[in-house]
């Protein structure tokens, strides 16, 4: 495999004979030896213009991937804020049954389920790009006389709104 | 009669595995042993690295004819001798030879991987750029201990942290050491939750390991579907040598974006990459022979591998240090690590080292992003390499 023409074929590469080239010794592996004239300055050349593609190849793809991010958000994003606004006092009042000032959460699974059906609503909503804080739940009487399971609370407001908007 | 018959036994021990046998293929077998059991009983990436190790010890037994190195070490394979004169081996090995099999992992792997994460924050690609860093420093390296190129470049793809991408790329530039470097590349890959946490801890503040990152906005199907088509096009223009790798990663991730061809999925996923993961891994197994794999080039291999690792990460977590100057302290340098392609292993490391700091920081969606930014990353490397060399 080392042979005369691959040692030419390595010489080819830019001067052979230029102040950064060494001389490398290796041997074959069938431990015939034979000297190589290794230009460091193209190994250096090969080592900038990888990292220097990979780099452009990936910017590239960051500028486009974002482009299109931007024209998508755009144009999916055209939802009025005030159904955002509209949807947040919404939350809390499908999250009744909670304990005044604390939800004990090792004791009462319904104020769990509770807020997790709030938290479910929200974000069923689609385009909902901003996170919401839970900042209180509070005890709501229920006028109902029967009233509706929380889930079933939570069911109810979801298909009002999403039939409104 | 009963000279035919004393005849056939001795003819038959004659070219028994027993009398023909050497010191050499008993240790490849020895290393075969090793290698099986630390797929199964310790879990090193045991697809690939099980049948890479009965692979290897399918062709050290002596005379079965399995596999014949000689016929694909040189420019041209001469595929007449190959399909005439060659065992099961030669020819399931015409799938690495003709660069099939890789291209097809990763039609599975494209299946299989969501860019969400990516797409949601496309910065993390030049996490991935960066982590490439370690293919060719680790080139040098290899130029400096006495490799040809060639082989340096077939070597320094180990630091992409990619199997088929370094099958892919070895089998072009140095089919004789595909063996040495299949069995570094897969080790190395297992063993990434043992070498990057020192790397990661060593490179960043505490202050910087425990940085909260913003929630990863949601990405839409369209983006999704768009995402597979202009990478392709854009990689395959830029790296034309990396379509093969990349437009199958594409393609296989569209079909699974698109929704429309749950079938094809499914095959891609399960059945196509079974298959071919059996034969790339044996196939890769059987080049790791005794000639080959036993010699002081091995040794440089396996600690060239490390190298390469290690750079790869340094130079992932250098760069999102960078990027945590540059954002005032918005990015967590630690998912640079996760820039190696190690999916999803260095991402869960990046996670776990992250949570150490900070129990309720969540890194793992971020670090994904890099993560398959890696892949993409060293796809292109190797198409770089195989456009200077092959």
């Amino acid at each position: 495999m080392y042979n005369q023409v691959q040692i030419l074929k390595m010489g080819e590469f830019g001067v052979p004979f230029s102040y950064s080239s060494v001389l490398v010794f290796f041997h074959h592996h069938s431990t015939e030896k034979r000297f190589v004239f290794m230009d460091w300055s193209t190994a250096w050349a090969v080592v900038i213009t990888g990292m220097v593609v990979v780099f452009v190849a990936l910017i590239v793809l960051v500028a486009v991937v974002s482009l299109f991010g931007a024209i998508t958000s755009r144009i999916t994003g055209k939802k009025p804020p005030k159904e955002e606004k509209k949807a947040a006092p919404a939350a809390p009042k499908a999250a009744p049954a909670a304990k005044s000032n604390a939800v004990n959460a090792s004791t009462d699974d319904e104020d769990v389920a509770a807020i997790m059906g709030a938290i479910s609503l929200i974000f069923a909503e689609e385009g909902n790009q901003n996170g919401f804080t839970l900042k209180s739940v509070s005890l709501k009487r229920n006028r109902r006389r029967l009233p509706l399971p929380v889930w079933a609370a939570s069911g109810v407001r979801e298909n009002v709104t999403a039939g409104l908007f | 009669m009963i000279d035919i018959f004393l005849q056939t036994v001795r003819d038959l021990v004659m070219d028994s595995g027993f009398l023909n046998v050497s010191w050499q293929a008993l240790a490849m077998i020895g290393i075969s042993f090793i290698l099986i059991y630390l797929a199964i009983a310790k879990g090193f990436e045991p697809l690939l690295l099980l049948p890479i190790a009965f692979g290897m010890l399918l062709t050290n037994i002596p005379n079965t004819g399995m596999f014949h190195m000689e016929y694909f070490v040189g420019s041209a394979v001469d595929y007449g001798e190959v399909l005439h004169n060659g065992g099961l081996l030669d020819i399931l090995y015409l799938g690495v030879k003709l660069g099939i099999f890789p291209p097809l992992i990763f039609l599975g792997i494209g299946a299989m991987t969501d860019f969400g994460p990516l797409i949601a924050n496309p910065k993390s690609f030049l996490l991935g750029a960066a982590a490439q860093l370690g293919i060719f420093i680790t080139y040098l390296g290899a130029l400096m201990l006495g490799f040809t190129p060639e082989q340096a470049g077939a070597i320094g793809i180990i630091g992409g942290a990619d199997g088929p991408t370094a099958i892919l790329v070895a089998k072009s530039l140095a089919p004789e050491l595909l063996g040495s470097i299949a069995v570094a590349a897969y080790s190395y890959m297992a063993l990434v939750p043992l070498i990057q946490p020192p790397i990661m801890k060593a490179l960043t503040t505490k202050k910087e390991r425990a940085v909260v990152m913003a929630q990863l906005r949601p990405v839409s199907r369209t983006e999704k579907l768009m995402f597979p088509i202009m990478v392709t096009l854009i990689v395959s223009f830029l790296v034309p040598d990396a379509a093969s790798l990349v437009g199958m990663l594409m393609l296989g991730n569209l079909m699974k974006e698109s929704g429309v061809v749950d079938r094809l999925v499914k095959t891609a996923q399960n059945e196509l990459m079974n298959i071919v993961v059996i034969c790339l891994g044996t196939t890769v197994g059987a080049t790791a022979t005794a000639e080959y794999f036993l010699s002081p080039q091995t040794i440089k291999i396996i600690i060239l591998g490390l190298i390469a690792f290690c750079i790869g990460t340094a130079g992932g977590v250098l760069f999102g240090k960078l990027m945590y100057l540059a954002s005032g302290g918005k990015v967590n340098p630690l998912i640079g690590s996760a820039g190696v392609s190690a999916v999803p292993m260095a991402a869960r490391v990046s996670q776990k080292v992250g949570a150490e700091e900070n129990p309720a920081n969540f890194l793992l969606m971020h670090a994904m992003g890099p993560n398959v930014a890696g892949v993409i990353g060293s796809a292109v490397a190797a198409g770089v390499l195989l456009s200077i060399y092959a």
